[in-house]
């Protein structure tokens, strides 16, 4: 075991609690790379991602004391991190609302061929759809958020964040044919 | 018991599925797996963190701490907020106020000294050259300076010049008529004859600006026995001249006056006919 990850995680609150610096750095070493893959996932680029992490950790560091030790404290740092992504683009979540009957007629599709590609490959197409999309996407299906609590969160009612989520699985679908075609093309001139 | 049979019955009955079903429920679930399955892998990835994300971090961390050291919050309620903001207001149209005042005030005095300088400019220009020449002329100039003076004196009251603002003093000039002597109390100030390229400024009663010469400065101290300004050979010197200068003013039919002071060529040829 490396140093980072000999010190126990109840270990890492303590001497966040506490202030202590090294401490600190020694938690932002070992959950970084995951809260990074999330800033990815919500984020339109590298750049908007680096800015979510960083607010996202200090977010973490002030707000240490309302962790209760309820649940992992893993599971703690994602909704933070998740919430922090939110945030960042609340201004820019332009959600379409759309009637009703519209709603019915959208057809929940799973997005098979996701299976197929790697995960960066993934988080490069899902940051191409817009944020409405992208957020729900997210949250429902890698966070889990259930519709009405993505609803609550985005200020939205159940049936528009189906809606939203059955459209980013469309567009999602077709990006992902035509990116494996053009995989295809390439190995096979 | 022919009902509870038949309810036994109807709850025992088994019926064959219909074929295929299965490989929808497989399909179902497999489809659900393979969500569940997505959202893991998807919440598992992790990429490496920028190489200054942790630098930015604790800086910003510790920006925060410098704000909550410098910057305490202080909770007030409502009423003392309104009276601090009455107090600003007030504190603030106060000083508005004064500042006002004061420019009105800096642009009176601006006037008055850009006036002063003008006058200075206009005697410097005419008969006051001619009044120092005559006074280095001769020693019969000099009895006509101490008769100047000595009249000047007697007619003079206590005035104050105001010097330029630039210059942040109030200097005097005290001129203080006494009619029973000749020996007038006269205070001039170098400052304010430096101010006005070597002139002395005196103003008359009537708040006419005239200007002498500063020469007349030893002299003036001597009328006042003010022994500091010269050596004690020059106040000897002085002293008899100056008894001298009074005997032939006794004797002189024309005395000067301040209409004829500074025309001090005429005033010196009326003396020599004389």
């Amino acid at each position: 075991l490396t140093d980072n990850q000999s010190i126990t995680e109840a270990d890492l609150i303590k001497g966040c609690l506490s202030g202590d610096r090294r401490i600190q750095e020694k938690l932002y070493q070992r959950f970084s790379p995951k809260m990074y893959g999330i800033c990815l996932r919500y984020a339109n680029n590298h750049y908007d991602a680096k800015d979510i992490l960083q607010d996202g950790f200090v977010k973490v560091f002030r707000n240490l004391e309302k962790f209760r030790g309820e649940g992992s404290f893993e599971g703690w740092m994602r909704r933070v991190f998740v919430n922090t992504a939110i945030e960042h683009y609340r201004k820019k979540i332009y959600i379409n609302s759309i009637s009703e009957t519209e709603e019915n007629t959208i057809e929940d599709k799973s997005v098979s061929a996701l299976d197929q590609l790697a995960e960066k490959d993934i988080i490069e197409l899902v940051q191409k759809l817009s944020p409405g999309y992208r957020t729900v996407f997210n949250m429902y299906v890698i966070e889990g958020y259930s519709h009405k609590e993505i609803g609550d969160i985005l200020g939205i009612n159940e049936g528009t964040s189906k809606s939203q989520l059955a459209r980013a699985k469309s567009i999602l679908q077709k990006m992902v044919i035509t990116l494996l075609d053009e995989k295809r093309k390439k190995i096979t001139p | 018991m022919l009902q509870e049979n038949y309810i036994k019955k109807l709850q025992d009955f088994e019926a064959a599925p219909p074929a295929m079903l299965w490989s929808s429920i497989a399909a179902a679930l497999d489809e659900a797996d393979d969500a569940k399955l997505f959202a893991e892998r998807m919440q598992q990835y992790s990429a490496p963190a920028p190489a200054d994300s942790w630098n930015k971090i604790i800086s910003q961390l510790n920006s925060s701490i410098k704000i909550e050291n410098t910057a305490p919050v202080i909770k007030l309620s409502r009423f003392p907020k309104i009276a601090i903001a009455a107090a600003l207001v007030a504190a603030v149209s106060i000083m508005l106020w004064l500042s006002d005042k004061k420019n009105i005030a800096a642009s009176v005095s601006t006037v008055t000294n850009e006036e002063i300088e003008n006058i200075a400019k206009q005697y410097e220009d005419k008969s006051l050259k001619q009044a120092t020449t005559a006074i280095n002329a001769s020693e019969a100039n000099n009895v006509i300076a101490a008769n100047a003076l000595n009249e000047v004196s007697k007619i003079m009251k206590p005035i104050k010049v105001h010097l330029p603002l630039q210059l942040n003093k109030q200097i005097a000039i005290h001129v203080k008529p006494n009619s029973s002597s000749a020996h007038a109390g006269i205070t001039v100030n170098n400052i304010l004859a430096n101010k006005f390229q070597g002139y002395i400024p005196v103003q008359s009663p009537g708040g006419e600006l005239t200007f002498v010469s500063p020469k007349l400065n030893l002299l003036a101290s001597l009328l006042q026995n003010d022994n500091n300004v010269a050596t004690s050979t020059d106040i000897e010197k002085w002293k008899l001249k100056l008894e001298d200068w009074k005997k032939k003013i006794a004797c002189a039919n024309i005395l000067p006056a301040t209409n004829n002071f500074f025309d001090i060529l005429e005033f010196e040829k009326l003396i020599s006919e004389n």
